[in-house]
């Protein structure tokens, strides 16, 4: 429907073409010429395929099975009293707000450090705490998985130290969770806390002199003048960080990876949901809605951050 | 006097508490690389040791000859690159044209860019494997790099350059100079782009380098896997031990790892100045 | 000559064996099939030294081709390739590149694969999981020559039902996996427990063989209940224990058939609740038998953390790759066992069908089979074979080969279900979920309730595909 209204709007263009002034309509014909690729290949590969997963979802669709039949709302209905989908939703909830929570507060901290008492350790801290970003999560997850060892991790060595038992990090149920949400913080924490210093950076120090002039303290000054400001920019971490964290999935698949027995299906996640439906048990369709709920969560997402930029801040 | 000593010194506690943190943050990084370079009988060493006791590379010789990593990489130095090639054209040409042409629909077509720039690939990625799939191009290459060719962000993000660094002057001048349209977007609207382009290049090698939901639906010849998810299907084989498996993982990170290292400001300068990751 | 010599032998053990392994009908399996089959095999020319035996193909096709075998098993991969050397250096213009992953990796693989038509040309799991796909046609029916050598008696007849789905071969089998228990025979006799064979003993010996450290954690499991991981595991072995609560002439399994063929959830009974509540209590209720936090299965087992378990029998292989000192025995669980079969299927969109059965065939033969067992450890699926040396030297491997038809009565295997996968993967998520759950000590009304919200779940996805009967 969307790409169909491109559709006419490209078909008025080409009808309004005559009246363009000669001496452009050159520059007009190769900018037509080379957006129509573009934007065939962007209908082809985002707007049809999302519009395409609404309509998917109101089918019974399955990948081995020609027969597709029209089932309304009853996938969207049978999802929500479906305990897998209930679990996975809770628990990529819990992982998002987790993650998003705990790495913009860490980043905030490390950015306001940097730019205000960091003196000459700032770029060491940048690229120690950018490295994760860069490291793929795969390769990142392993290691994670071999620091989180019940018997022979590093992590339970450490607390080992202060006579505190040893942790079942990856396979009891609510530590799993705590050990997704972890591996999740320190992926995300160095690209937040860049976003956040170059926020605070932009802040012109004149503000602060005028500030410390007027007697304010140190606390004050951040609490009046830095944080107000930084608003904006908080916004936009918190709502990228948490829309990334909804889609968590290799994490929870590296961790639930192990040949026998181990980290098994212990953290359900909404992607690894919708991958089970759609691949696994032949219901595109079911899985399509599981899809489209997300999207929801991420539009309503998308509406705060709109609503609350488009408000003038004092 | 006394109370700016104070000060100092609590600038310096947190200075180091700072260092520290950062250190954790990249102990899982040096724990793969010194869990790789150890013998196996060593990883049931507890406590853990900081560091192998006896160094060795056989870790690395044994992941090699028990899996392709070889042709991983390779897989994932196309993939990334072509995918890298395609973004950047797709997206410098479409947001040069969204920006300097003004043609009906263009406010629509740029609102429908930025909105669907948001959406994660993991909510449509359903209807895109259709799509693939009658296509013919399950288990290929470009199936695999089909969906990367594209980046709606990229498009907006170019735009947005255009408009702020690219003067309607220069344009006008230089088409009375005789320069084809063509031409003008190669030599001069892309030489003004540069940093613009290479913080997108950066974004976009960085992207399919460490894609995974997407090569694991695609793919199922493990010669055509980049290296991502042919290390975790390393990792799911019965016989292998942790220190190959770490040395597996090292590979596979390594070359972000290196670039960044390598060009740790340009990159952190394309992470602010695009804004994504 | 020194083959001849074999051959004669093997026809002789192949009586033998036969007629025990069959012992459920009274005559011994027709013609010697070791003999008919075992010259074409070793790939004497295009099986002309078999004449009329009917149960060998027409041989590779000609000019190059280029083979492909995926399999969730690594432990196979060694005995597949050695296969393909073999038949590379007999059939030089058929080379074969062969795959392996673990299962579950695998799994996901064929579930896109295979609808996609983008799989490997052979392809191998139980006909359980390959159901839907061989109701959209995806998997190639079994060549009659094929189908003539599956029903001859070289397999028996539970594993030539595993492959059979509506009355056609569809799958030819590979290896079968029969479930015992494990014991340290150590850690035993220092208890001075006698390997269990009811369930009461089993429950006695559990706690007794069951270690704790210092601060009162099980430092070492009396029984290692399998707690999570893959989906089918988790289900199987819940499964298992479920299935020693009835007879081997009325066995209680996950699903109950009626007489028109339809099934419904068989497990929120009384026999669920106590292998539910056995779980819940061994790894909640002090004193602990078993505990999420310590190792399980194999590899704990062959770290001695560990002193029973229930198991296929790879663990055999597994055990003499990895703790070859390890001084362990295998028992037959109490009542009977879960009989699966792992079998070898062509893709209905292999370009290759000719050859890929002919390699499959050439898979059959004695020396492969015998690979599978020495390499794999799992139990090869003809019965055509010489088992005694297997048994003197490791005398668990007596617990997978089960002669009793009283026993045998009661084998069970995966349902031949198109949403059996789901059926088994949605319980395998809640029990990973329920086993841990404190509030199920020693309540068995709570247990009673869980299962039956279970297989409510059950029951709505039978009903879904139309499979749903009380």
């Amino acid at each position: 429907m969307a790409s169909g209204t491109i559709g006419r709007g490209l078909h008025r263009v080409r009808s309004a073409l005559p009246s363009v002034p000669p001496q452009r309509r050159r520059a007009y014909l190769f900018a037509y010429g080379f957006l129509a690729p573009i934007v065939a290949l962007f209908a082809f590969l985002r707007i049809f395929p999302i519009v395409y997963t609404v309509i998917l979802g109101f089918f019974n669709w399955s990948l081995v099975n020609p027969d597709h039949t029209f089932v309304g709302l009853d996938n969207f209905i049978n999802l929500l009293s479906d305990p897998n989908f209930q679990t996975a939703f809770l628990n990529t909830t819990i992982i998002a707000l987790g993650t998003t929570i705990l790495s913009i507060g860490l980043a905030f901290f490390v950015a306001a450090v940097v730019a205000y008492g960091g003196g000459k350790i700032g770029g060491l801290i940048e690229i120690l705490f950018f490295l994760p970003v860069v490291t793929p999560l795969v390769p990142a997850t392993l290691g994670w998985r071999s620091i989180l060892d019940y018997q022979h991790g590093v992590l339970n060595a450490i607390f080992g130290l202060f006579g505190i038992p040893n942790q079942a990090w990856t396979t009891d149920p609510t530590l799993a969770i705590v050990s997704v949400i972890m591996i999740s913080v320190w992926a995300q924490v160095g690209y937040n806390m860049i976003i956040l210093l170059v926020g605070m950076r932009s802040i012109p120090r004149l503000y602060y002199e005028a500030a410390a002039v007027d007697g304010a303290s140190t606390w004050r000054q951040f609490r009046h003048i830095t944080f107000p400001l930084m608003v904006p920019i908080l916004l936009f971490v918190t709502v990228i960080t948490t829309i990334q964290a909804y889609n968590v999935f290799t994490q929870v698949f590296v961790l639930a990876s192990d040949v026998q027995g181990a980290p098994g299906y212990l953290v359900p996640v909404l992607v690894y949901d919708i991958f089970q439906n759609g691949f696994r048990y032949f219901n595109f369709g079911y899985a399509a809605a599981e899809a489209v709920y997300l999207f929801l969560v991420v539009i309503v997402l998308m509406l705060i951050q709109f609503r609350l930029f488009n408000r003038p801040t004092d | 006097m006394i109370h700016r000593r104070r000060f100092s010194i609590i600038r310096l506690v947190i200075q180091v508490a700072l260092v520290a943190l950062g250190l954790v943050m990249v102990f899982p990084l040096f724990w793969l690389i010194s869990t790789s370079l150890r013998p196996a009988p060593e990883l049931l060493e507890s406590p853990p040791q900081l560091l192998p006791q006896h160094w060795t590379l056989d870790n690395y010789a044994n992941a090699f000859a028990a899996a392709p990593f070889g042709t991983w990489l390779l897989n994932s130095l196309i993939f990334a690159t072509i995918s890298t090639l395609f973004i950047l054209l797709t997206s410098l040409v479409g947001g040069y044209i969204l920006a300097k042409f003004k043609f009906p629909g263009n406010n629509f077509l740029f609102i429908l860019i930025l909105a669907t720039a948001i959406v994660p690939f993991e909510i449509y990625m359903l209807p895109v494997f259709l799509e693939v799939q009658v296509l013919s191009l399950i288990n290929t290459l470009p199936g695999l790099i089909l969906p990367y060719v594209i980046l709606s962000y990229g498009i907006f993000f170019m735009r947005q350059n255009v408009i702020a660094s690219v003067p309607d002057e220069l344009l006008d001048a230089a088409r009375i100079d005789g320069l084809s349209e063509t031409g003008i977007m190669i030599r001069l609207v892309s030489r003004l782009l540069a940093p613009a382009i290479s913080a997108l290049a950066i974004f976009a090698y960085l992207q399919s380098w460490t894609a995974f939901i997407w090569p694991l639906l695609v793919l199922n010849d493990q010669n055509l896997f980049p290296v991502q998810l042919g290390l975790a299907q390393f990792n799911s084989s019965v016989s292998v031990n942790y220190a190959v498996l770490s040395a597996g993982a090292v590979v596979a990170m390594a070359p972000t790892v290196i670039a960044f290292l390598i060009l740790r400001r340009r990159i952190i300068e394309g992470v602010t100045l695009t804004g994504f990751r | 000559m020194l083959y001849s010599k074999r051959l004669v032998t093997l026809v002789a053990v192949s009586f033998l064996v036969g007629a025990c392994g069959s012992s459920a009908t009274p005559t011994p399996p027709t013609p010697p099939p070791a003999a008919s089959t075992a010259p074409s095999s070793s790939g004497a020319a295009g099986g002309s030294s078999s004449p009329g035996a009917g149960d060998t193909g027409p041989g590779p096709e000609s000019g190059t081709v280029a083979l492909t075998l995926s399999s969730g098993y690594s432990e196979m991969d060694p005995v597949y390739k050695k296969a393909a050397d073999a038949y590379h250096a007999l059939h030089p213009n058929v080379t074969i590149t062969v795959s392996s992953t673990d299962l579950r990796s695998y799994e996901t693989k064929l579930t896109i694969a295979l609808p996609t038509k983008t799989s490997t040309d052979i392809v191998e799991h139980s006909l359980a999981f390959l159901t839907p796909f061989v109701d959209q046609s995806l998997l190639a029916p079994v060549p009659p020559w094929m189908q003539t050598f599956v029903t001859s008696g070289v397999f028996d007849k539970f594993v030539q039902a595993h492959v059979t789905y509506k009355g056609q071969v569809w799958g030819v089998p590979e290896f079968v996996s029969a479930v015992a228990l494990y014991y340290n025979k150590d850690y035993l006799s220092a208890a001075g427990v006698q390997p269990p064979t009811t369930m009461a003993q089993i429950m006695a010996a559990a706690p007794l063989l069951t270690k704790y450290d210092a601060s009162g954690a099980v430092s070492r499991s009396g029984l290692s209940l399998r707690l999570s991981g893959q989906g089918s595991g988790v289900a199987e072995k819940f499964w298992l224990w479920l299935m020693q609560y009835g007879t081997p002439q009325a066995p209680i399994g996950l699903l109950a058939q009626n007489s028109a063929g339809k099934f419904s959830a068989s497990y929120a009974n009384d026999s669920g609740v106590k292998v539910l509540e056995m779980y819940v209590n061994m790894i909640n209720k002090q004193p602990l038998v078993d505990d999420t936090k310590i190792g399980s299965d194999t590899k704990a087992f062959e770290q001695g953390l560990t002193a029973m378990f229930m198991r296929e029998s790879n663990v055999i292989g597994d055990i003499a790759a990895n703790a070859p000192t390890l001084n362990y025995g295998a028992v037959q669980l109490p009542t009977t066992t879960l009989h699966s079969t792992e079998s070898f299927d062509v893709a209905a969109s292999s370009p290759h069908q000719q050859t890929a059965w002919d390699f499959i065939r050439f898979l059959m033969d004695l020396p492969q089979q015998q690979s599978i067992a020495t390499i794999s450890g799992w139990v090869p699926a003809r019965i055509d074979l010489d088992y005694s040396a297997l048994m003197a030297q490791q005398p668990a491997w007596g617990a997978m080969l089960v002669k009793d038809p009283n026993y045998q009565a009661g084998y069970q295997t995966d349902y031949l279900l198109p949403e059996w996968d789901e059926i088994e993967t949605k319980l395998a998520t809640h029990l990973v979920a329920t086993y841990t759950d404190k509030s199920l000590v020693d309540n068995p009304t709570g247990a009673l309730q869980r299962l039956q919200q279970f297989a409510d779940e059950t029951n709505t996805i039978l009903k879904a595909h139309n499979d749903f009967g009380q």
